[in-house]
């Protein structure tokens, strides 16, 4: 007897279908799995045998051969459980023969028969209605995960029981009110908090209009990281496609079934500095996603940028340029989403009171090291850096009301918008994209402002690529006032702007 | 002069180096001499003399020496002609100085010593002072090391005037590495580096309190800059005062931790610079064949409304753009365009990110 259950593998952050077919034919008593296995698929036959024995079904005393298929794909995970089972009872012709060619289910069984959640169920379920399937089986856990995606019937099994009393007379297992989630807390933090702050404010909103990414320099307690916080409010809502991108991302990660929903706000990670370089870009045997990738499509957070590992930042550099990132393994190549915006954090020295020499004590070489700990090439992807000051009372305590980030978050849009059509028809997204090729292209400069450049090029010894970002800041400068020429007024601010590089510790004599 | 230098290298006192070559005519005698007559000459412990009779070797003395010369250093004793008349009037100076370049005695010369790690305010007066002095034909001599003695280096070299560069390491040693230009530029531009510690002699902390009282000696008066609390600058005055020369020093903010030193030194009696002028002024008092720098003409601000405004906020020590919107009530915007143009003439600099000083 023969018998095929459908079911899905994740890799990356991506599904595909995987086959799985039991054959019992005489010989001697044993059950073989075979299809390119990785050690806990290979368990499962364990698993499977007790949880039917538990479950009321006698294993006959034949051979059964399992096969998963395509052989091509290494399958690993914990979902294949249940379609060995049911495959084995099919086999046994325990199941109606002809119903299961529209199904396919996933779930890790227990020793008793029932079923545990597993990971990645969101782009499983995608990837099976892609497929035409039109029911999935899931765990019960995982139901509400699976109910997001529309057109398919997605049912929740709680045991073997349950599936094979669906499978064979359509019953479908008894529901439990889930009471409708209600609209997660907002995050709290938002712009009308920051008092003062004004060139942070700033460079900010020029910052998120542009997708440029954004680096603050400041002593402690200076509020860089609740501004980091508040970035997420002013940043567009996700459309549903980048919802659905995002959730798959924290499907695979296993993050996404406590929320009962898709992903609604941009996210906001913050790694911690101790974070090791799998962890940041994903990895692993099996490659899960990493921070970069959890970041997608929101903010990456790096609070004291100089205290990461050097070569943990320095992987950051090829996704920051490709928005994606490779990950290679024996088991094949997997690549990661990750276009986010950077923002960083420092301190100016150890101390973090540099250039206040009152309060500073560290000499100039201790903080000439300190801030060349972050290297000179990702400062060349870092646009926009400025500094940020401790408020003082005055700011602290002052009436004024501080504009909220609604406001700001519609200027934003705005500006994207702008973007958006000037850069229609080409693969470019936001300003920060533009490459150094197509700069005259797309931020041209009158006579009047290539004279004041040019002047500027002198005064402040820009470099070719310190002018290239200037260029592309102002170009957002002028995109959030609606200007379609540059003006001197945009380059003029964005000059400020400019990271720190050589010139604070090397100028010196 | 290979003996002298041989005689250098002992781990012995000034004093017993003088009264050895004393008593045995030279340096050449001390060589000469065998254990015994050292002992009984009654100037040393008999395990000195032990030890001296150990560290004699013929075959290295002239190797040496002459590894010295290839590498263009001068070797000058107490009693040789090229060493510092200044010197000799003195207690506690050295046996023997190496030198490289071209030592100068009888150009006046000042000190300028301060923080290593200065404001930029330290930092500009040191420029202009040493412009005024290198202008009037005063060599500066300062130790290189980063901060004030560095700008006091670089300033004087940019004017084309003579400059001393006392080391704490030997002179073939330069520290800090960065400095590795100016140290070629001094030599290049008829300069002075000068040491009196062996070549190869690593810049220990050790060595650089006597290394300032060698930069006091060199100099007619010096001048403290910037100086903290607790500040090598401080050490440099002390000795200034004890070999009788005049002692400067710059005032600056009370309650600044950079000047504290400086203004200290004021109340204990040190001449205050009230104005770079006045300053001048008195010291072509001092050296009657040097002429006053030529004065500086009166700067006509033309600044616009706004720039003036933020110009106003400005100082020598740095001040945020946030700081700058508070006190000017402008919005950040103008306020940036401010800073460029007024950047765009001259008249400002970012020290640090988003931190202006102003220049003038």
């Amino acid at each position: 007897m023969y018998k095929k259950i459908n079911t899905a593998i994740v890799t990356g952050v991506e599904s595909t279908i995987v086959c799985v077919e039991a054959d019992i034919s005489p010989g001697l008593p044993c059950m073989d799995l075979v299809g390119f296995l990785a050690s806990e698929v290979k368990e499962s036959k364990e698993r499977v045998r007790t949880a039917l024995k538990n479950s009321g079904y006698e294993l006959p005393i034949k051979r059964i051969t399992i096969n998963l298929f395509p052989a091509s794909i290494r399958k690993c995970g914990s979902g294949f459980d249940l379609p060995i089972a049911m495959s084995v009872l099919g086999a046994l012709g325990k199941l109606p023969s002809e119903n299961t060619e529209d199904i396919a289910m996933v779930g890790e069984l227990s020793l008793t028969g029932s079923i545990l959640p597993v990971r990645g169920v969101l782009p499983m379920v995608l990837s099976v209605r892609d497929k035409g399937i039109k029911t999935m089986i899931v765990p019960k856990e995982n139901l509400s995960e699976a109910r997001l995606v529309p057109g398919i019937d997605t049912i929740g099994a709680s045991d073997i029981s349950e599936v094979v009393a669906f499978l064979s007379t359509g019953l479908l297992p008894a529901e439990e009110e889930t009471e409708p989630v209600s609209e997660s807390e907002e995050t709290g933090f938002d712009f009308s908090m920051i008092n003062g702050q004004k060139i942070i404010r700033r460079a900010c909103e020029i910052a998120v209009s542009g997708m440029h990414n954004f680096l603050m320099i400041g002593p402690p307690g200076a509020g860089k990281t609740m501004i980091a916080k508040c970035i997420p409010s002013i940043l567009p809502d996700m459309t549903m496609d980048e919802r659905i991108e995002v959730s798959k991302i924290y499907s695979v990660c296993g993050l996404l079934s406590e929320n009962k929903k898709l992903i609604e706000k941009r996210p906001f990670r913050n790694p911690h500095h101790t974070i090791s370089t799998a962890g940041l870009t994903g990895g692993g045997s099996n490659p899960r996603p990493g921070e970069i990738s959890l970041a997608h499509r929101g903010v990456l957070f790096l609070d004291e940028l100089p205290e990461f590992q050097k070569n943990t930042i320095e992987i950051l550099r090829q996704p920051m340029e490709e928005k994606v990132v490779r990950i290679g393994r024996s088991a094949g190549m997997c690549s990661f989403p990750a276009n986010f915006i950077l923002v960083a954090a420092m301190n100016p020295c150890n101390c973090g009171y540099y250039p206040d020499l009152n309060r500073c004590r560290c000499s100039q070489s201790s903080i000439k090291k300190y801030l060349s700990k972050v290297s000179q090439p990702l400062l060349d992807r870092i646009d926009i850096s400025v500094e940020a000051k401790p408020v003082t009372f005055n700011e602290l305590t002052k009436p004024e009301k501080n504009e909220d980030s609604a406001s700001i978050r519609k200027r934003v849009i705005k500006t994207m918008k702008v973007q958006k059509e000037r850069f229609s028809g080409t693969d470019i997204l936001f300003n920060s994209q533009i490459p150094a090729g197509k700069i005259e292209e797309y931020c041209p400069l009158g006579d009047k402002e290539t004279k004041f450049m040019e002047n500027m090029f002198e005064t402040m010894n820009l470099t070719a690529r310190t002018y290239h970002k200037t260029l592309k800041v102002a170009r957002t400068i002028a995109d959030m006032e609606d200007s379609e020429k540059i003006e001197k007024i945009h380059l003029t601010e964005a000059l400020m702007y400019r990271g720190i590089d050589k010139r604070f510790w090397e100028d010196e004599i | 002069m290979k003996y002298e230098y041989w005689l250098d290298l002992l781990p012995l006192s000034v004093k017993e180096k003088i009264l050895l070559t004393g008593a045995f005519k030279g340096a050449e005698g001390v060589f000469n001499a065998s254990t015994a007559e050292l002992k009984k000459s009654n100037l040393l412990s008999d395990e000195k003399c032990e030890y001296i009779s150990r560290e004699k070797n013929k075959d290295r003395l002239s190797a040496n020496y002459e590894a010295l010369k290839a590498r263009g250093i001068n070797f000058i004793t107490v009693h040789d002609e090229g060493y510092p008349e200044r010197f000799k009037t003195l207690k506690g100076m050295p046996y023997g100085i190496y030198i490289k370049g071209n030592l100068k005695n009888d150009i006046p010369c000042f000190g300028i010593v301060g923080a290593r790690r200065c404001s930029a305010y330290g930092r500009k007066m040191t420029s202009e002072i040493v412009n005024g002095l290198s202008g009037m034909g005063i060599g500066i001599v300062s130790g290189m090391v980063r901060g004030i003695d560095g700008e006091a280096h670089s300033a004087a070299l940019k004017n084309g005037g003579y400059t001393i560069a006392v080391l704490g390491s030997g002179v073939d040693v330069c520290y800090p590495k960065e400095h590795e230009g100016m140290y070629r530029e001094i030599l290049s531009s008829g300069g002075c580096i000068i040491s009196e510690n062996p070549p190869e002699t690593e810049p220990l902390a050790k060595y650089f309190p006597g290394r300032n009282r060698i930069i006091s000696a060199l100099s007619d008066g010096i001048c403290v800059m910037e100086a903290a609390k607790k500040s090598g600058s401080l050490i440099t005055a002390d000795y200034a005062l004890e070999q009788g020369r005049s002692v400067f020093a710059l005032p600056g903010r009370c309650g600044d931790v950079l000047s504290y030193g400086t203004n200290h030194l004021i109340e204990q009696g040190a001449g205050i610079i009230v104005t770079k002028e006045d300053f001048f002024r008195e010291i072509s008092e001092f050296f009657p064949k040097v002429g006053l720098p030529l004065p500086e003409a009166p700067e006509i601000f033309k600044l616009e409304k706004e720039e003036m405004l933020v110009y106003s906020c400005l100082d020598f020590y740095g001040t945020g753009a946030d700081d700058i919107c508070e006190k000017t009530h402008l919005p950040l915007i103008s306020v940036l365009q401010a800073i460029i143009s007024l950047t765009e003439k001259g008249f400002c600099k970012e020290c640090f990110l988003n931190q202006y000083v102003k220049l003038r």
